[in-house]
C-alpha cells in the first residue's frame, strides 16, 4: 500500500514536470531588444584584475590542462571517459535535488530523485544514463546561486576566479554552499585531503578531454574573448536562473 | 482507502494517455513548420559531415562550401545584421549595410560550422517548437546535441517569409549569437568608427581563416 502510494506521487511529480512549455519559456521570445537593453552589463569594477586573472586561465588552459587532457584523452578511450563524467555528474545529484526543491520546484526535483534512481542501479553507479536515453529524463539542473536568485539576491560584481573562471558575488556564495553538497567533499573528513585532490583534478582533466576545441572555437569567434565571456556568463546565468 | 488508491490510479493512467498522445500529428498542416525545416537544414548539415567520400582532409574545402550552402539557405543574414547593428543600421548607406551583412555572413557561418562541426557525431534530438504569441511569423525550435552523454541546447529563432521559415538567431547553451555580436560590435563602434569595425571584421576573419589552414 505504502509503495503503490509512493509510486503514485512519483508519477504525479514526473508528470508535473513533462507538462507542456509554461510562461517562462514565452520570456525567449522578447528578443526585439529596446535600444537601451543593450547596455544592460554586470558591474565590473575590477576589471583589470579580472583581465589579469582571465590571461592566467587562458595559459593555465594552453599550457597545462590541454596538454594534460590531450595526453589522457589519447590514452583512455572516449566511451571511458565518458562513462567518468556520467559518474561525476551522477554523484552531484544532491546539489540540483536540494537546490530544485529550496525553489519549490518540486516536480523538477523528482525528476532528479528518479534519474538518480535509474541512473544508479540500472545505470551501474552512474556510468550510464539510462534516465535520459530510456525514459526520456533529461537532468534538471540548478545550482545554489540560483537558488540565491530565486530569493531575490542580485548578482553584485562580475568576477573571473583564477582556476574557476566567472562568476559573480552571488554565484561565488552560491558554489560554497553547493560544495557542501557534493558528496566528494566529504571524502577529505577523515584525513584523506590527498583522495579528494585527487579526484577533483580526475574530474577536471577528465572534463578538459571531452571539450578539448571548445575554447578554441569560442575565441576565434569572439573580438574580445574577456568581455565576451562576460557577456555569455550573464546571458547564460540570466536564462538558467528563469528556468 | 482502497476506493480512493483506485481512483488515483485511473486519473494518473488518463492523464498519462493525454500527455503521450504525439503532438506532432495534431500540428500536421500543409505548410511546413519551423521544427521540420531545422530537422531538414541541420539533418542535411550531418549527412554532409558524415558522408565517408567528404571525409578526407584533401576533401574538407568542399565539405566546408557544401555546408555553407545549406547554411546560407536557411539563414536570413539580413535579418541577423539588422538586429545585431540595431540603431547604427539605420545611419549606413546601402553599400555599407551590404558589406556589412557579407562579412557578417562569413563570420557567423564560421562560428556555427565550427560549434555544429565539433559535435558531428553526436545525437541530436529536436525536442520542440514554440510559436509567438504576439507574432505568428515568428517562432522558436528547441534542440539538443547529446554530446559524451551531456545535452547541449541549441535552441534556433525563426522567422516566417512566403511559405518558410528562416533564422534570424542561434542561442547556443543559453548564449545568443545575435546578442553576442550585438554587444561586441556595440564596444567596437564605442570606440572606432563604422569603417573600423570593418577592418576588424576582415581582420578577423582572415585569421580564422588562416588558423583553418593550419
Amino acid at each position: 500500500m505504502h509503495y503503490l502510494r509512493f509510486f503514485i506521487l512519483l508519477f504525479i511529480l514526473l508528470l508535473a514536470s513533462t507538462g507542456p512549455a509554461g510562461a517562462e519559456e514565452e520570456e525567449y521570445f522578447e528578443d526585439d531588444w529596446p535600444a537601451e537593453e543593450m547596455a544592460t552589463r554586470i558591474a565590473d569594477p575590477l576589471e583589470p584584475v579580472n583581465r589579469l586573472f582571465f590571461q592566467f586561465n587562458d595559459k593555465l588552459y594552453f599550457w597545462v590542462l590541454k596538454p594534460l587532457g590531450s595526453g589522457y584523452g589519447f590514452v583512455v578511450p572516449k566511451p571511458v571517459r565518458t562513462k567518468v563524467a556520467n559518474f561525476f555528474y551522477n554523484l552531484k545529484t544532491p546539489v540540483r535535488l536540494v537546490n530544485n526543491v529550496l525553489q519549490g520546484k518540486v516536480g523538477r526535483g523528482g525528476v532528479e530523485l528518479s534519474r538518480f534512481m535509474v541512473n544508479t542501479t540500472v545505470g551501474v553507479g552512474g556510468l550510464w544514463d539510462p534516465a535520459r536515453h530510456w525514459f526520456d529524463l533529461a537532468p534538471a539542473e540548478e545550482d545554489f546561486g540560483q537558488t540565491l536568485a530565486r530569493y531575490g539576491a542580485g548578482a553584485g560584481i562580475y568576477i573571473c576566479w583564477p582556476l574557476l573562471g566567472p562568476s559573480n558575488i552571488r554565484d561565488t556564495l552560491g558554489a560554497g554552499g553547493d560544495y557542501f553538497l557534493n558528496p566528494v567533499s566529504y571524502l577529505g573528513m577523515n584525513g584523506e585531503s590527498d583522495t579528494v585532490l585527487a579526484l577533483r583534478a580526475g574530474e577536471t582533466v577528465n572534463g578538459t578531454s571531452l571539450r578539448i576545441g571548445d575554447y578554441e572555437d569560442f575565441k576565434a569567434a569572439s573580438f574580445d574573448p574577456y568581455s565576451a565571456m562576460r557577456d555569455a556568463y550573464l546571458q547564460r546565468r540570466r536564462i538558467q536562473i528563469a528556468r | 482507502m482502497k476506493a480512493s488508491c483506485a481512483f488515483m490510479r485511473v486519473v494518473v493512467l488518463s492523464v498519462m494517455s493525454i500527455l503521450l498522445v504525439p503532438s506532432g500529428q495534431a500540428t500536421a498542416a500543409a505548410s511546413i513548420t519551423p521544427l521540420e525545416q531545422i530537422r531538414e537544414t541541420v539533418g542535411s548539415i550531418l549527412t554532409v559531415m558524415q558522408d565517408k567520400e567528404l571525409s578526407g582532409p584533401e576533401r574538407r574545402g568542399e565539405r566546408r562550401e557544401r555546408i555553407m550552402a545549406l547554411v546560407q539557405h536557411r539563414f536570413d543574414f539580413a535579418e541577423m545584421s539588422q538586429r545585431t547593428l540595431g540603431r547604427d543600421w539605420k545611419n549606413r548607406t546601402d553599400a555599407e549595410k551590404k558589406e556589412f551583412q557579407h562579412l557578417f555572413a562569413e563570420l557567423l557561418k564560421n562560428t556555427y560550422i565550427g560549434r555544429v562541426d565539433a559535435h558531428s557525431d553526436e545525437k541530436i534530438e529536436y525536442a520542440r517548437e514554440l510559436f509567438s504569441q504576439n507574432d505568428p511569423y515568428r517562432a522558436r525550435v528547441y534542440t539538443n546535441i547529446i554530446k559524451n552523454g551531456r545535452g547541449i541546447p541549441i535552441n534556433y529563432s525563426l522567422v516566417k517569409k512566403g511559405d518558410e521559415w528562416f533564422v534570424y538567431d542561434v542561442i547556443i547553451e543559453g548564449v545568443s549569437l545575435v546578442r553576442n555580436y550585438r554587444n561586441e560590435f556595440g564596444r567596437i563602434l564605442g570606440q572606432e568608427d563604422f569603417a573600423g569595425l570593418v577592418k576588424r571584421m576582415r581582420e578577423k576573419i582572415e585569421s580564422n581563416e588562416a588558423q583553418r589552414e593550419e
